[in-house]
């Protein structure tokens, strides 16, 4: 499963180094995410709560906001579609990794006949990278939450009241994207 | 809600209490931070994220980022800088770039 490996410190800046370790299965539902976005953002209009979830108002008065989304609105735009662009090249320095077990502070990651399910990729990570997958994990859980009607006060992951069933595939990966979003931010806090 | 309150992080503030002697009554209210940027309360955003997010874009310690995430999850916002409107702007940019809800208003001392 996914763990974060801790890789000391840059030699020149002093920053903790990570190594991110995922599993095959884990990776590929990862590396096409971002695409996903891509095409979410393409079509605002067919997405319009998850777009007006990742681009919410700034201001209270509509003749201000109208005025601040003329100037900035594009800018917002692309500098999202740029983050989806920088983790297809995240994604892209994934290396195969031997096995989740390489670090030897894992033990019990099951026997030998288990080892091809075990197998995955491996990235080391810095603060800048942490900062972007924390961006992006954090964006895919706002459209998924959105989506699966998660995201007013009294239908959030702590609600009483959540229709979705456990086995929906979105609320899955909402749940393991929470999962790997907690590694992350705690390994990111320590550069503070 | 402590929209009074200034915080180092916020220079305008800082710079506004080290020259309060210097200025007149008319320029030290033009100099005054006139813009709040409160932050929403929101479901889906992990508390360990938001006070993440405060430490990197406001230089927040830990503590104080705790204590605003925590206004923000039990009062439903918190103000989190008072500053001029270009800055608020960025501000309000930058957490909406981290997907936090945030939004900008006058402060009610402006």
């Amino acid at each position: 499963m996914t763990r974060l490996e801790s890789k000391g410190k840059h030699p020149d800046t002093g920053q903790r180094l990570w190594k991110l370790h995922l599993l095959k299965v884990e990776a590929a539902i990862l590396r096409g995410l971002p695409e996903q976005l891509r095409q979410l953002l393409a079509n605002p209009d067919n997405n319009r709560p998850v777009v007006d979830r990742l681009f919410p108002v700034s201001y209270a008065d509509p003749e201000e906001e109208r005025e601040n989304r003329r100037l900035l609105g594009q800018g917002l735009l692309e500098e999202r579609q740029h983050l989806l662009d920088l983790m297809d090249a995240e994604m892209l320095r994934a290396e195969p990794s031997e096995s989740q077990t390489d670090s030897g502070d894992q033990a019990d990651q099951g026997d030998q006949a288990d080892k091809g399910d075990q197998a995955g990729v491996a990235l080391e990570l810095d603060a800048a990278q942490l900062d972007l997958w924390l961006r992006f994990v954090n964006d895919v859980r706002l459209v998924l939450a959105t989506d699966l009607g998660m995201d007013s006060a009294d239908s959030g992951p702590d609600s009483t009241a959540d229709p979705q069933p456990p086995e929906d595939p979105k609320r899955a990966l909402l749940e393991y994207l929470g999962g790997l979003e907690s590694i992350l931010v705690e390994a990111a806090r320590q550069d503070f | 809600m402590s929209s009074a309150v200034p915080f180092a992080a916020d220079p305008d503030t800082a710079t506004e209490s080290t020259t309060e002697t210097r200025v007149e009554p008319d320029a030290r209210t033009k100099l005054a931070p006139s813009w709040s940027v409160i932050v929403w309360d929101d479901p889906v955003n992990l508390q360990s994220y938001v006070v993440y997010v405060f430490q990197r874009l406001f230089g927040f310690s830990e503590d104080v980022a705790n204590l605003k995430m925590l206004e923000v999850h039990n009062d439903g916002r918190s103000a989190v800088a008072h500053t001029d409107r270009e800055r608020a702007e960025f501000f309000v940019t930058r957490l909406h770039a981290y997907g936090l809800q945030a939004t900008m208003e006058r402060s009610k001392d402006s």
